[in-house]
């Protein structure tokens, strides 16, 4: 009862303490300060503001007012907060106010909850001081990697769910088995909302659509909604293109027609199979044969892992009529991606750009004879259709990457107090890092792919954290999706990137060009 | 942002149920112990009485002297003949001490005197009390496999469905726990501690257990106690080993929670789950109560340490 009672106490004290800390946080963050840097400074921070409250002034005040020592009064706070009691010293000797022993019994009550936290963080020292449970740590970390997505993919809100939650075998197979469908709904519905932000912009309903979506917690409500959304949009999907529609979502419209052109004519019948709620990475895929039909070259090699891949995890979703709506629905995706990429870039991701900027080069070659004047101008700016807000609502699983590497040391020592921190203050972090991060908008298509891997690694592999860079790919992703080597992902992604991005940012010019080539 | 202040409404909903409790316990005390206490304090103002009519000792020295031996008798030194010979600070005494304080049942029998000890204490306590735990945990998950999930999939193979399996395992473990650790050392105490009854050491096995640790019963302080080093060794191996039980039992009970409340409440968003767990146990506790037995309600006073040993829990007994 009492525990109960604390818990609940502590964990909506910690809901409290997070949010101001985040508050502090975004402070510093907007004065460029090292992410890592200002999560240490509130752990920090934290604790010995709980020290000062928890501590410090019950000591000084029992010391006034029961005349004690300081070393007496510190003895009586620590005794009594570590549960142990023994009951030889004692407040309340008679001469003081009416209000002392109510305050006292508050005091006892919340420096209970702080103490319990306190304690688990000097246990997480102890644990991962003892070598042998090293692994679990590992574990808990990707648990707390993959539950703090899920959280922030879920509503804005930072509550946290009670740590309990952890404790149960039982309830972490079901949870895990419901964290997965979510994501894949999740992912469908972004599907759907890139393409409402793209093709149903006009109608000016989309805040709501979205809302609805986003708050529609239950499957099966996401499941229904977004089988509603892709239905009634699929049929003025259809005429859009012959419409003629604004300049803005052109690009992304006309890419349509062409591209399932290609993947038709190139006849790949699995694709149809496909579902419309894959995952991101995998809903790229489907642009490759249609990059390559515009080329003409033959990179099959790489596509057929894919196609079995994704086609045995495809879910209901996967109408026929669908399928040629799916391009441009992946290209939104896509471009989420992108814009979430812009608020990721770290540090760490600079180095890593060197290698992607490789293989951009490569899949531009590629590309070369069909759209490099077309989509260069284009790419310079980040996507203008996406209203500032989104970013820090739409992503699945925006940080992580950040605080994967260069904290993990830190996790280690702080346990999940610092997880909890970390989520926080990534959300923020990537509120505050497109201001940061001017160099990057120099090209700011290049971390948007990065990011896409990255996440998808991430999410895949969340034991993998650990690596010192991820460019490796996992070798046994724990989560349900596919657990074959990924190690030829990652080029292939960079050419899909290319290509979806050539093919969305293609103008009409282009366009026809490569129907041309189809015809020829 | 419903979800929030829905869950902030059954909070205050606790703190008040809590509030109401501890109300309900302090008259319930109250009535209880009020004539008591003041029967023993007539008895002593007429021994007081008594004692200076006899003697040729004037009231304010008796007052000194007593204010003396009382407060000496709180740090365990007695000034009866008897008892001139043990220390409360020898080897195996001093190691019981220890073990109250990292095992926070504290009875407060013996409290360091010194400044450096107490100091000393702080610090021990603050490692100790979650070494402690960790150590505790990782022992009830080596047990967890041979008395939890072996026998009820044991009961499951034989032909029960999963929810009663659960609920017969958790009652047959608690009977178990009773027998082993409340009943027996319970007649041992008995036995052994000559001023203590049978359902003294019920009490001190129960006080101890939850680590609540009054400290008015406190084995092996009496004088002349024989064995007394292999005594109070002994009782501290009972105290771990008895607390690593009652954390099997805490953690058998969440389990069976979770297999019965929880499923009914897994369609809503996680953000409740937390409140809806605490919501449901009450019930289910109350509902225990009916067939198993008083000790129960041992697994709410044992809550207080739950919230240390939380993390070591979800870390170590994941799998």
């Amino acid at each position: 009862m009492f525990g109960i009672l604390l818990a609940g106490v502590g964990d909506h004290m910690g809901t409290v303490l997070r949010r101001a800390v985040a508050k502090i946080e975004t402070l510093f963050l907007k004065r460029k300060v090292r992410p890592t840097t200002v999560r240490v400074i509130s752990a920090v921070l934290s604790i010995l503001i709980g020290c000062l409250i928890f501590l410090a002034v019950p000591t000084v005040v029992f010391q006034k007012v029961e005349y004690w020592s300081f070393l007496e009064s510190l003895y009586f706070v620590v005794i009594t907060l570590t549960t142990v009691g023994f009951g030889d010293y004692v407040p309340g000797g008679g001469h003081e106010g009416i209000l002392f022993k109510p305050l006292v019994w508050l005091w006892i009550v919340f420096g209970l909850a702080y103490f319990a936290s306190i304690l688990t963080m000097i246990g997480n020292w102890l644990r991962v001081l003892s070598k042998r449970t090293r692994a679990e740590m590992e574990e808990l970390r990707a648990h707390a990697t993959d539950w703090t997505q899920n959280i922030q993919n879920m509503s804005m809100d930072f509550r946290i769910p009670n740590p309990l939650e952890f404790n149960d075998p039982f309830l972490l197979q079901r949870r895990r088995w419901k964290r997965s469908e979510r994501r894949r709904i999740r992912r469908g519905a972004q599907g759907t909302l890139g393409y409402w932000v793209r093709g149903g912009s006009e109608n000016g309903h989309l805040p709501n659509r979205w809302a609805g979506l986003s708050s529609s917690m239950s499957q099966l409500e996401a499941h229904s909604s977004l089988e509603r959304a892709v239905v009634a949009k699929s049929r003025p999907r259809g005429s859009a293109p012959a419409e003629g529609m604004v300049l803005k979502a052109g690009p992304g419209l006309r890419v349509d027609p062409a591209s399932s052109l290609q993947v038709d004519g190139r006849s790949f019948p699995h694709l149809l199979a496909r579902s419309f709620s894959l995952p991101v990475a995998r809903s790229t895929l489907e642009l490759d044969p249609a990059g390559e039909a515009m080329q003409g070259e033959s990179l099959s090699g790489s596509e057929s892992p894919y196609d079995s891949r994704s086609d045995g995890s495809s879910v209901s979703l996967s109408f026929p009529a669908l399928h040629r709506f799916q391009p441009c629905c992946t290209i939104s995706a896509m471009e989420n991606g992108g814009a979430r990429a812009t608020d990721t870039d770290t540090p760490q991701e600079k180095d890593k750009l060197i290698p992607a900027e490789k293989c951009e080069s490569a899949a531009n070659n590629n590309h070369k004879h069909t759209s490099t004047p077309a989509f260069r101008p284009y790419s310079s700016p980040p996507p203008p259709f996406f209203p500032p807000s989104y970013p820090p609502i739409m992503l699945p699983s925006p940080p992580l990457n950040t605080a994967s590497t260069a904290s993990c040391q830190l996790l280690d020592f702080f346990g999940e107090n610092l997880a909890y921190i970390d989520e926080s203050s990534d959300t923020l972090s990537d509120r505050g890092q497109p201001a940061a991060s001017d160099e990057k908008r120099r090209r700011p298509r290049k971390p948007k792919r990065r990011s896409i891997r990255r996440q998808l690694s991430h999410r895949w592999s969340p034991p993998q954290v650990r690596r010192p860079n991820d460019m490796q790919p996992p070798s046994n992703p724990p989560t349900p999706p596919p657990d074959s080597s990924l190690s030829d992902q990652p080029p292939s992604e960079e050419q899909t990137d290319s290509a979806s991005r050539t093919m969305m940012t293609a103008t009409l010019t282009t366009q026809c060009q490569s129907q041309d080539e189809v015809k020829h | 942002m419903h979800s929030v202040g829905k869950s902030w409404l059954l909070l205050t909903g606790f703190v008040l149920f809590y509030i109401i409790y501890l109300l309900f316990g302090a008259l319930v005390f109250s009535s209880i112990e009020r004539p008591v206490e003041d029967k023993l304090r007539h008895d002593m103002e007429t021994l007081k009485q008594q004692f200076l009519n006899q003697s040729c000792v004037n009231a304010a020295s008796l007052e000194l002297f007593l204010v003396k031996v009382l407060s000496a008798n709180k740090y365990g030194v007695s000034v009866l003949r008897n008892s001139s010979g043990a220390s409360n600070w020898d080897l195996t005494s001093s190691m019981f001490f220890a073990n109250t304080l990292v095992t926070t049942v504290g009875y407060g029998h013996t409290t360091p005197l010194s400044d450096t000890g107490k100091a000393f204490s702080i610090l021990y306590a603050l490692i100790g009390v979650p070494f402690t735990m960790l150590v505790l945990t990782a022992c009830v998950q080596r047990l967890m496999y041979p008395l939890v999930l072996a026998p009820v999939g044991l009961l499951q193979r034989s032909g029960m469905e999963p929810r009663p399996a659960t609920v017969v395992h958790f009652v047959l473990l608690l009977v178990l726990v009773v027998l082993c650790f409340f009943i027996a050392p319970a007649a041992v105490f008995s036995a052994v501690e000559l001023s203590w009854s049978f359902l003294d050491g019920i009490y001190f096995c129960f006080i101890s257990l939850c680590t609540i640790g009054l400290g008015d019963f406190v084995p092996g302080t009496q004088p002349g106690q024989r064995n007394k080093q292999l005594y109070q060794v002994s009782v501290m191996v009972y105290l771990f080993v008895g607390l690593m039980m009652m954390y099997l039992l805490l953690r058998t009970f969440h389990k069976m929670a979770d297999l019965h409340g929880l499923t009914t409440f897994l369609q809503l968003p996680r953000c409740e789950e937390s409140e809806q767990d605490d919501d449901r146990e009450p019930i289910m506790e109350n509902k225990y109560e009916d067939q198993a037995s008083p000790y129960v309600t041992e697994k709410a006073a044992s809550k207080p340490l739950e919230p240390g040993s939380q993390p070591s829990y979800n870390t170590i007994n994941k799998g």
